[in-house]
């Protein structure tokens, strides 16, 4: 029993960061109709970005944490503006590989800036509260705790700002939108603001939680944009939904499956989500 | 006199084949024209047109005397046009407020045009906080015109707005059009409800073939038979 509720902090944890990184993809499917290959990579940038803070300028975690959400903001809205822009007419496939291609590009220049291996953002070990014989790391209370504070942020922003119905307007349909006199390129900007921001804070958390290495957020792409499907692509808060059930259903099953199969409990569930019902768990509105 | 909008000779469509070949069109005012005509003679597209939504190959289109000519949609309507699509004229998971928001999304509203607006259709008004994907197709057509017209605009573009309507709401969403132009509103609007549209329109336009083949004071297009037998039904 005790295993089985450490599993599912475990488990809370990791959909924490599927949910950061989900909702991105999901909100990025939702206004410019593609998938978002590059996700990962910017997520990894963003861890990247903190580390950054942490070593020049001797900040704390929590306070690299809004420096490299803003500095992944800025990348996401510089590459659309430089790449994605020019393929906004183009079918969505050719945004796929593009896309692809910008992954890459990410990795690459990481790999060329902070080099090939791992990275730790603080060393030395930190002692676990334990509650009821649960333990508790206070990294793991810090990352569920932000990220339910960013969730409620952005939540807030979609339900009562004039830019968030905006957003969800041009995500049901981009042209009544323009016809309504939305500035869609403005949301667009928008939505890679967001994006990008979400996407650091899941880099920083895994990075916290794990180790930085280049590939730190490309290895969990599969489980992100299984959380984004099965939560209904284009819906934000089914990826949360669907973040949340991947990385608990993934955490179980290393209680009788090899740990390594994990990417392949998140297709599972998201083959299971899909012919159970096909648009997603959260319910279509239309 | 200077039109509100003038449609000259406009030549365009979706791909390489042109769907209107050289329409012609002018309204002046606060008055109501039915564009009339067969399915696929292009009605749709030159409200399409008008919002840059298809490309104008060849002529050009004016509002107020400006040139809004292949314009970005969101600018037309930042003009003071707006624009009651078919199909798909609503935000379905915006509730019925929301909607209503986005057509204040470039003139804020402190309320009272929205207050406005329920007073036109007090339907909606108890449907409020319900998705807008939820509504009946009356209703979504109540609000599909109420968030058109909280842009507050001068003209107002309406396809086929009685289409998906039952028999009794006809009559009424037509007069709720009439109640519009009294506000000092243009309506340019198609109608396959021709006879009904025309007794409460000013003007009438038929189209064919992608231009405008007839236009006429409404009442002279009503009593022609050649005309009713060919578009108006029996
Ligand atoms: N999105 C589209 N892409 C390509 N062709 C279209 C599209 N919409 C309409 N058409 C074609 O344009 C022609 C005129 O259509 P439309 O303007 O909708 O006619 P109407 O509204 O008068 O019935 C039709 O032949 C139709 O097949
Ligand atoms: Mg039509």
């Amino acid at each position: 029993m005790t295993d089985f509720v450490q599993l599912i902090v475990f488990g809370i944890v990791s959909g924490a960061i599927f949910a950061l990184g989900g909702i991105g993809i999901s909100v990025i499917f939702g206004i410019l109709r593609f998938a978002h290959l590059a996700h990962g990579d910017m997520m990894t940038l963003g861890a990247y970005l903190a580390l950054a803070a942490i070593s020049a300028l001797q900040l704390p975690v929590l306070a690299a944490l809004p420096l490299a959400m803003i500095g992944t903001a800025a990348t996401a809205i510089a590459i659309d503006w430089l790449f994605y822009r020019r393929f906004r007419r183009a079918r969505p496939v050719i945004l796929l590989i593009s896309s692809f291609g910008m992954a890459l590009v990410l990795r690459s220049a990481i790999q060329l800036i902070w080099g090939p291996g791992n990275h730790v953002y603080e060393s030395g070990i930190s002692i676990p509260y334990v509650l009821f014989d649960i333990r508790i790391k206070p990294d793991h209370v810090m990352i569920v705790g932000c990220t339910v504070a960013i969730i409620v942020a952005f939540h807030l922003f979609l339900t009562y700002t004039r830019l968030g119905k905006a957003m969800r307007a041009m995500s049901d349909d981009p042209d009544l939108a323009r016809v309504s006199g939305v500035d869609t390129e403005r949301v667009v900007v928008w939505t890679w603001a967001i994006g990008g921001a979400l996407a650091a804070a899941g880099g920083v958390f895994l990075a916290l939680d794990t180790q930085l290495n280049p590939l730190l957020c490309w290895n969990i792409l599969l489980p992100m944009f299984a959380a984004a499907i099965v939560g209904g692509i284009g819906r934000p808060y089914g990826a949360i939904a669907g973040g949340l059930l991947i990385g608990i259903v993934e955490e179980l099953s290393t209680a009788v499956i090899e740990p390594a199969y994990k990417p392949a409990v998140a297709f599972i569930i998201m083959i299971v989500v899909l012919i159970w019902r096909p648009t997603g768990i959260v319910r279509s509105q239309t | 006199m200077s039109d509100l909008l003038a449609i000259e000779a406009v030549h365009g469509g979706y791909g390489t084949a042109d769907i209107l070949n050289g329409a012609d069109l002018r309204i002046s005012g606060p008055e109501i024209v039915v564009i009339i005509g067969p399915n696929g003679a292009g009605k749709s597209t030159l409200m399409k047109a008008v919002f840059g939504l298809v490309r104008v190959r060849v002529g050009n289109i004016r509002f107020n005397g400006e040139d809004i000519t292949n314009m970005r949609a969101d600018l037309v309507a930042e003009r003071g046009l707006a624009y009651v699509p078919q199909e798909r004229n609503v935000f379905p998971s915006l509730t019925v407020d929301e909607n209503l928001d986005m057509g204040a999304y470039l003139k804020r509203d402190d309320g009272k045009r929205k207050t406005a607006i329920y007073e036109i259709f007090p339907q909606l008004r108890l449907r409020r906080a319900q998705r807008a994907g939820s509504l009946s197709g009356g209703e979504r057509q109540m609000l599909a015109m109420g968030r058109a017209l909280m842009i507050e605009p001068k003209l107002l573009l309406l396809d086929e707005p009685t289409a998906a309507l039952a028999p009794r709401l006809v009559d009424e969403t037509l007069e709720k059009i009439v109640e519009i132009r009294s506000l000092g509103i243009g309506v340019l609007m198609v109608e396959q409800n021709a006879k009904a549209a025309l007794r409460r329109a000013d003007r009438g336009v038929v189209m064919v073939m992608g231009r405008v083949r007839l236009e006429d004071e409404a009442h002279n297009l009503l009593a022609r038979t050649d005309i009713a037998d060919l578009f108006l039904g029996a």
